[in-house]
């Protein structure tokens, strides 16, 4: 994964637990150098050792660390410079997920190695939606809805997701269903215009 | 078949931005992204009053435009102030048979905060538009130029730390150095003098012990030079004075130095050189120092009845070679990396077995340096080490 991907653990950790757990974290995860840089490639394997350490040391199960990641990730990207590539990647819920897909082809132009998840939705309503999650990476469907909830500031949204189906238990691919309602006083920013 | 054959919302999706004319150059039909973007241009609308054509200059016409094959146009929309500017960059099509222009292109737009600006989203653009992806490629290059600043700034920032922390250690060493240096010539006059009996005569265990304070303060003034050199180096302060030196002269003085000390163990001293006579343009005091440092090295880190070799000759075009080789301890794979390093001698016991600080080396190599040479080393453990020093050859007078 990019060094991004480990800066916003190490800005997460740093953040809600201090420097002191950060540190600890890194030494158990044997990362010896923790100046990631954004836009060099590191194992994914550095990535998994971050999650299972802070997960180990901080007493918290790896489901809710990777939510807590995924609710990160959006305000974090936003802050290092990627905030306008969410502004115009859609006006609405439905349409920033149905061009995600889009959006990662784009932005793999410049990170030639990302391999990225693909998205797909269906059954799109007023209110809801279902979001089909394609990854070869395992284990990281609880970020997905982490990455759902992180986008309610961003789209004035109040915005719930449950895992209806999950490639660990042999589906497929990872299913979720996505609930959304428009925040009192907003305007309307679910579903696509 | 006919572009203009395709249906409104097939040409919409491949063309988001685009619009079609009649030959009196009115509005027929204009894409909903560009209507979104101009609510004003309805069917029947002149284009010359929603757009100042400023590429390519003419007298705009259906013949005109027409005659526009390939031709980049530059489409400025006539907007109402505080609105954001918009220029459309594209091309027009003619289609002669039904007297209509089709016009497609994209907005010109420079970065995503442009695109943010006009309302715009990505889904905006049609699927296979590069403009997208030359606006993403920008912000992330944007982005990796901020990072590696922020990255740069930090650097420097640590460099200044530690070059501020180099200069007060260098300051102090310097300090110290000078503070310690007063004291110690009195005791290394007064020692002399009682050596020497000048103030009467002493019982002759005292005149042991006054020696052995001699010798013990000429010691410690060696590694007070050592520390001080080195100090100076560190601090910027040493600069090299441009002499004409005979290599020869130099080899001989530090052997002559150097002999009682050989002798005293036994050790063979041997000088040979293929380029007698030789002068070279060099600092001398500092090119006696890198000699006697090497050869002093060599005689102390020596067996019993070993051999020390020192041999002056060329390395190939470039080079001057100043070999110093010796039958001694050999210095382990291991610590040849740090061996050069400040304070620092082959094995943690080397300095408490054969004394000094681990400056000369460091001090050696740093004024080789200061010629434009360099020192290379091989040693094997317990046959002894070969310590060369290059120095460019255009250094020869």
């Amino acid at each position: 994964m990019y060094g991004l991907v480990n800066i916003a653990a190490k800005e997460l950790i740093t953040g809600e637990f201090g420097a002191a757990a950060w540190d600890e974290i890194r030494h158990k995860a044997h990362i010896v150098d923790d100046d990631f840089v954004g836009m060099h490639e590191y194992p994914d394997a550095t990535t998994y050792r971050i999650i299972e350490a802070a997960s180990e040391l901080l007493g918290v199960s790896g489901a809710d660390l990777l939510k807590a990641f995924g609710q990160y990730w959006t305000r974090f990207v936003a802050r290092r410079g990627y905030g306008e590539l969410l502004e115009v990647s859609g006006n609405s819920l439905v349409e920033f997920l149905k061009n995600l897909d889009n959006m990662h082809a784009q932005v793999g132009l410049i990170f030639p190695s990302l391999r990225p998840p693909s998205f797909r939705v269906t059954d799109i309503g007023e209110d809801r939606l279902t979001l089909h999650y394609f990854s070869e990476r395992p284990g990281l469907s609880p970020m997905v809805i982490g990455l759902l909830e992180g986008l309610e500031a961003h789209f004035q949204l109040s915005i719930s997701a449950r895992q209806v189906a999950d490639k660990a238990g042999g589906h497929d691919h990872d299913i979720f269903e996505v609930r959304f309602t428009q925040q009192p006083g907003m305007p309307a920013t679910g579903a696509a215009s | 078949m006919s572009v203009l054959s395709l249906d409104a919302a097939a040409l919409a999706t491949l063309f988001p931005f685009h619009f079609r004319l009649d030959a009196s150059l009115h509005f027929i039909a204009v894409s909903p992204v560009l209507a979104r973007l101009m609510p004003d241009l309805k069917h029947g609308a002149d284009l010359l009053t929603h757009f100042q054509i400023e590429r390519p200059v003419l007298r705009p016409s259906f013949a005109t435009l027409a005659d526009c094959h390939r031709v980049m146009f530059l489409l400025r929309a006539c907007r109402r102030p505080g609105q954001p500017e918009l220029l459309l960059r594209g091309q027009m099509m003619a289609f002669p048979d039904t007297r209509e222009l089709l016009f497609v292109g994209n907005p010109r737009l420079r970065e995503l905060a442009d695109m943010k600006q006009l309302g715009l989203t990505m889904r905006d653009f049609s699927v296979d538009s590069t403009l997208t992806d030359y606006l993403i490629l920008i912000r992330t290059q944007q982005t990796a130029l901020a990072e590696a600043q922020r990255l740069a700034t930090d650097l420097a920032q640590a460099r200044d730390v530690a070059q501020m922390a180099s200069n007060s250690k260098s300051e102090f060493l310097a300090n110290m150095s000078h503070e310690l240096r007063t004291p110690l010539n009195a005791i290394l006059g007064f020692s002399e003098m009682i050596t020497n009996q000048l103030a009467g005569p002493i019982p002759p265990n005292y005149q042991g012990y006054a020696d052995d304070i001699h010798k013990s303060g000429r010691l410690l003034l060696a590694i007070i030079d050592d520390v001080l050199d080195m100090a100076r180096i560190e601090a910027g302060y040493h600069t090299l004075d441009d002499d004409i030196v005979e290599v020869d002269d130099i080899v001989r003085d530090c052997l002559h130095l150097l002999e009682a000390r050989a002798e005293e163990r036994e050790i063979t001293l041997a000088y040979a050189s293929d380029l007698p006579g030789v002068r070279i343009r060099a600092d001398g005091r500092a090119m006696k120092q890198i000699c006697l440092n090497l050869l002093s090295n060599a005689v102390k880190f020596n067996k019993w009845d070993g051999e020390v070799e020192i041999r002056f000759t060329r390395n190939g075009a470039d080079h001057l070679a100043l070999i110093f080789r010796d039958t001694g301890l050999g210095i382990p794979t291991e610590d040849l990396p740090r061996l050069f390093r400040p304070f620092q001698q082959a094995g943690a016991t080397t300095t408490r077995s054969f004394g000094g600080t681990g400056l000369g080396l460091s001090i050696t190599r740093t004024l080789v340096e200061m010629h434009g040479g360099r020192i290379e080393l091989a040693s094997t453990l317990d046959q002894g080490s070969t310590f060369t020093v290059l120095l460019p050859a255009e250094r020869l007078v």
